[in-house]
């Protein structure tokens, strides 16, 4: 599976945890950090399963979220 | 419902009729004895030859027909007995605007009929402000109807610049924050003055991903809005977390987000369908759909029993007259994201009216709606309204 193909992840991070501050552990970890979300406490990155099942193992992490895909609700 | 206070319906006074209310005005001894409200009080009312035909013996309370002159020799009267009474005018009371309001509306050459069922086209306020942002499918900052406004865009898509090439992103922008007197056609923004904030998060195919827009979110939040306006979802019915978080977090930080509710019921067919995704987070606002005679659009969804999957309020969102972009400049659609942006206009009204923020901006929409007809899991707390010219 190339990078591109990994699965994008939405991690929540814990109550008072910064999100920037967060980034190393997270990348660490290996995952591939795509957007830092500072007002939000979430970080939008890229890994495998295996990567998100670590993830959700850490205090700093509130969840681990498999990205979603949405559409305009016009009729 | 009654007022005598009411902007819309101001109580007026009956000549020569006074309430007097016999009770004491010291707050740490309220009320009077019983045996003088059943006795001692008809008798001084007899004697001043007033009727006590509208004496409230429970109440200590006398309705009386009286020159004023008169009533301060009663007044006189009272205190040489130790009985305190207080004379306040009678006043006529009117069942508010709100009970009589029209079930039917149209599109007329000077509003949209949504404007007109939202109390837009006579409310003061603007929005001026207040900043509005908009995630959607980008914006055309060169339509001429935004000609001089203060706009902020910004693109969270990959490879898109911030430009509307679908058109639903304009669309939205315009109902929540378009003219109300363009050069041509009716009117059709609800918050005419509001700063605009239009965050590109959904593709030139209308579809989009949780990366750009929970980054929309947080860019409309570092940029202090305080509406944040979410036409779009996902047919599902589990509440997503991150969106949990991102409406709870925007709420700490003085911001309403406002989302489409869904258009999967198909209620002619039996189907009423479900709040989807963002809409069912707890701390996200979802909207439905009313058409021009006030009854649910048969797409729009209906509540499910889970937390957060309720249906909030509701807003007009059927054959709904926008800006749109390019040469076309209007277009005429359906849906709850056609709602969802005249609530959120409707938010910024209020915000601007009252100075409320976050969830107490979210209580008074809910409070301020329009009760309908139906039932609350279609339409929540009814139809939103703005704010008149003395709301406080």
């Amino acid at each position: 599976m190339s990078d591109s193909e990994l699965p994008v992840y939405v991690i929540t991070l814990a109550e008072g945890i910064e999100a920037t501050g967060a980034v190393s552990e997270l990348e660490s970890h290996g995952l591939q950090v795509k957007r830092v979300l500072a007002a939000l406490g979430q970080v939008i990155g890229q890994g495998s399963e295996q990567v998100a099942t670590q993830l959700r193992g850490l205090d700093s992490v509130q969840s681990v979220d498999a990205q979603r895909t949405y559409r305009a609700l016009d009729e | 419902m009654f007022s005598k206070n009411s902007p819309r319906s101001a109580a007026t006074e009956v000549p020569d009729r006074f309430v007097i209310i016999f009770d004491s005005a010291d707050p740490a001894t309220p009320g009077i004895a019983a045996e003088t409200r059943e006795q001692q009080v008809p008798q001084l009312l007899t004697e001043q030859g007033y009727s006590i035909s509208e004496y409230f013996p429970m109440l200590g309370i006398a309705v009386v027909t009286s020159k004023a002159d008169q009533l301060d020799d009663f007044r006189q009267r009272c205190a040489g007995h130790q009985l305190p009474a207080e004379v306040v005018p009678e006043l006529i009371y009117r069942i508010l605007p709100d009970a009589l309001a029209k079930d039917s509306f149209s599109d007329t050459g000077q509003f949209t009929w949504g404007l007109q069922a939202v109390g837009a086209d006579l409310s003061s306020y603007t929005g001026k402000g207040i900043n509005l942002a908009v995630l959607d499918t980008g914006f055309d900052a060169n339509h001429p109807d935004f000609a001089g406004r203060n706009v902020t865009t910004k693109s969270l898509v990959d490879g898109e610049d911030a430009a509307d090439s679908h058109g639903h992103g304009t669309h939205c922008i315009g109902t929540s924050c378009g003219p109300r007197t363009p050069e041509q056609g009716p009117g059709y923004g609800v918050a005419s003055e509001a700063n605009i904030f239009a965050g590109k998060v959904l593709g030139a195919d209308g579809s989009g991903s949780d990366s750009n827009i929970l980054a929309g979110i947080n860019w409309a939040l570092e940029n202090k809005c305080q509406v944040i306006s979410m036409s779009l979802g996902a047919d599902v019915k589990t509440v997503h977390p991150p969106y949990v978080t991102a409406g709870r977090r925007a709420l700490e930080l003085g911001s309403l987000i406002v989302a489409a509710a869904g258009n999967n019921a198909q209620r002619s067919a039996g189907n009423p369908g479900f709040v989807g995704a963002p809409a069912n987070s707890p701390y996200i606002m979802a909207v439905a759909a009313v058409d021009s005679k006030l009854a649910v659009a048969d797409f729009s969804a209906q509540a499910i029993s889970t937390e957060g999957g309720e249906v909030d309020i509701a807003g007009p969102g059927v054959d709904v007259y926008s800006s749109w972009p390019g040469s076309q400049r209007y277009n005429t659609i359906s849906g709850t994201s056609m709602a969802t942006p005249h609530v959120a206009g409707l938010a910024a009204l209020l915000a601007e009216s009252t100075g409320l923020r976050a969830q107490e901006l979210w209580d008074k929409l809910v409070q301020e709606a329009r009760s309908l007809s139906l039932p609350t899991t279609d339409v929540g707390a009814g139809l939103a309204q703005a704010p008149t010219s003395a709301e406080s």
